[in-house]
């Protein structure tokens, strides 16, 4: 059921990840372009036109920005999603299938609040400050229950290998045995990728936040690795909540892409129904609801495990 | 092989809409135009190619519109739409500048060149980037924090034409603010002004001040407004959807069905209530528009347009009399937003949504 796979896919792991961040862009763009009135067709190929205007437009140069920060910061957001991606098993097979691998996850997931916070600092923009403080603040209130439901996960599998995990979920899924987790891990999805009604760092008040002063190809990297970012968190619930690569007739490695696909067509439509969630509302949400019920949840999990 | 040019014919156009005081009919023909054609709205300069005034010029508004244009990296275009029937031809215009290639590239390096010879003017520099510091001063919890100024408008999307409301932030707290008007002038709001009614008006095509058609597209253009200020861009963009529909002259019946979904929608969001309550209540004192918190004037606006659709129940509050309303919303604007976070000053100013096309050259003097 375990495996590292070859080197050379890790190749293959920014390919998938750009390829469901352009399918959750696209389907984005055909909602937004049916609720305007136009073609849903069109939002298909919108992501390729302004990733075309992108292409061609200027980088800008700020007086007083940190540039190295700032540059660093978008370019941090992809990398991030791919390093994240390397414990995700396709099928049977992870690229590696380290012994804490949702430790390596969360880790490289929270490289993200580094990115933010220097993209909003370097820009030497009030806007973009604004921005980068209010990621700082989302980050505080979705990583402790984000945390406890992938500590929940690895109960379950008393280990912390992504394929022991994938293993435990033989007979029952982790959705169903800890449907709180899951629904908590999907929330910080959301969250951790700023996108949808966790957008406001990059929010349209903000005149764009943390993103107001990118440009060109730098706002091209930064958007396409929030998708891959979506992509990635999307990716992971598999193994962590929906068995993996396991169901019949088709091999694992199509289980797996097709619950992806599944996860992340959930997370765009959920995206496109809700408003924004105003962060000084939804901290204490977090603190006082959430917190508490994941470590219920994990409670519950702890002994079931010790009376199985 | 031309990448360049292959890459531009491809991309659709982002604009950045700026609308003056007296710019709401252009605006509305401009976010039409841009919706229909699939372009998207720029959030910030930085992303834009394309910016599009709406309105008359205006010479304070014009100093704010060069910091804009220099802050729109290339390729760019600027469209004047001085009125709405000249949006169609200056957009086109405006897309084939962009796509000169050869004009673009002069652009750039005119640019370039001006930029070299700026930073070899300013010589030694003892600020970071020649630009002043951030000075200090106590916030509310008593912490010596930078004290950011900034204006928030004209130039900002989804904010009322010509307002500058220019805030102290420490943190992203507003601490002290000042309402100014770009480009004040006399002269009816847009949706005051009497409308072309040549063609004998009947019931169904009269779209003239008044008329509770031309209300509830008024209220859907707050709406809009406020739901993307709010984060929620599918909802307003259908919502703009609906208000041009229902601004149209004599559809038929009109997007009525649409419409009630879309109120039913809207209404039944938690999220948008728990984002809105509490923001920016306004007492007794108040015009009846305005009175109670965010949540309860975007519900008000709400209920004008469903009187639109449902001719059997009368709205049960007033119509909007505008001048008096704007000019108290503006009054309202700066004591409401000390204090908060700038995300809920933003809610509060679009859930006012003064008319600043109503209140004439009258200038607010007070601020806190």
């Amino acid at each position: 059921m375990s495996g590292a796979a070859p080197l050379w896919t890790a190749l293959l792991v920014p390919v998938l990840l750009l390829a469901f961040g352009y399918g959750a862009a696209a389907g984005t763009a055909a909602l937004r372009a049916r609720a305007a009135g136009t073609a849903p067709e069109a939002g298909l190929t919108a992501p390729a036109r302004e990733s075309a205007r992108l292409l061609v437009q200027r980088r800008r140069t700020i007086p007083g920005a940190d540039t190295l920060l700032w540059r660093l910061g978008g370019a941090l957001v992809p990398v991030a999603a791919v390093l994240a991606a390397l414990v995700v098993p396709l099928g049977p097979t992870a690229v590696s299938d380290l012994s804490v691998g949702v430790v390596w996850f969360n880790a490289m997931e929270v490289l993200i609040w580094a990115a933010l916070w220097m993209l909003g600092w370097g820009a030497d923009s009030a806007w973009g400050l604004v921005g980068g403080y209010r990621f700082l603040v989302q980050g505080l209130s979705y990583e402790l229950p984000h945390m406890f439901a992938l500590t929940t996960a690895a109960l379950g599998a008393g280990s912390l290998r992504v394929s022991d995990v994938v293993a435990a979920q033989d007979q029952v899924w982790f959705a169903v045995l800890m449907p709180v987790a899951f629904a908590v891990y999907l929330l910080s999805a959301l969250a951790m990728a700023f996108w949808g009604p966790f957008g406001t760092p990059v929010g349209r008040d903000l005149a764009g936040g943390a993103a107001a002063e990118l440009s060109g190809v730098d706002l091209l990297v930064l958007r396409a690795g929030r998708y891959m970012f979506l992509a990635v968190v999307a990716a992971m619930a598999v193994p962590l909540f929906l068995g993996g690569g396991a169901g019949p007739l088709l091999p694992g490695w199509a289980w797996t892409l097709a619950k992806t696909a599944g996860v992340v067509a959930l997370l765009v439509w959920l995206g496109h129904r809700l408003p924004a969630v105003r962060m000084d509302r939804f901290t204490e949400v977090a603190w006082v609801v959430l917190v508490p019920l994941t470590l219920v949840q994990a409670l519950v999990v702890a002994v079931f495990v010790l009376t199985r | 092989m031309d990448v360049t040019g292959w890459l531009l014919r491809r991309a659709a156009p982002c604009a950045f809409v700026v609308t003056a005081i007296g710019g709401t009919g252009a605006r509305l023909a401009v976010e039409r135009a841009v919706r229909e054609r699939g372009w998207r709205q720029a959030l910030a300069p930085a992303e834009a190619d394309l910016l599009v005034v709406c309105g008359p010029a205006d010479s304070e508004l014009d100093e704010a519109l060069d910091r804009v244009w220099g802050q729109m990296p290339g390729p760019r275009a600027r469209a004047d739409a001085s009125s709405p029937e000249r949006v169609v031809e200056v957009l086109d215009r405006a897309r084939a500048d962009l796509l000169d290639a050869a004009a673009q590239r002069r652009d750039a390096d005119e640019r370039d060149r001006a930029a070299r010879e700026r930073a070899e003017a300013a010589g030694e520099e003892h600020m970071p980037g020649g630009l002043p510091m951030a000075d200090r001063g106590e916030d509310r919890d008593g912490l010596a924090l930078d004290r950011l100024h900034l204006a928030l408008g004209p130039a900002l999307t989804d904010w009322p034409a010509g307002l500058s409301l220019r805030v102290v932030l420490q943190g992203d707290v507003v601490q002290e603010a000042r309402v100014h008007l770009v480009g004040a002038r006399d002269g009816p709001s847009f949706w005051d002004a009497p409308r072309d009614t040549s063609r004998n008006a009947s019931p169904e095509t009269d779209r003239s001040p008044g008329h509770p058609r031309t209300t509830a597209a008024a209220a859907l253009d707050a709406a809009q407004r406020l739901l993307f200020v709010a984060g929620w861009p599918a909802a307003a963009l259908a919502g703009r959807r609906l208000r041009d529909a229902l601004l149209e002259p004599g559809t038929g019946p009109g997007p009525d069905a649409e419409l009630r979904r879309w109120l039913r929608g809207v209404r039944r969001s938690h999220l948008l209530r728990w984002a809105t309550d509490g923001l920016g209540t306004v007492g007794d004192h108040a015009p009846g528009e305005l009175r109670g918190d965010a949540t309860d004037r975007w519900s008000r606006w709400l209920e004008w347009i469903e009187a639109a659709v449902e001719p059997d129940r009368s709205a049960s509050e007033p119509v909007p009399t505008a001048p008096d309303t704007a000019r108290a919303a503006l009054d309202l604007v700066p004591e409401l937003v000390v204090g908060r976070e700038l995300a809920a000053a933003r809610l509060i100013v679009a859930s006012l949504d003064p008319d600043t096309e109503a209140v004439g050259a009258h200038t607010p003097e007070r601020g806190t």
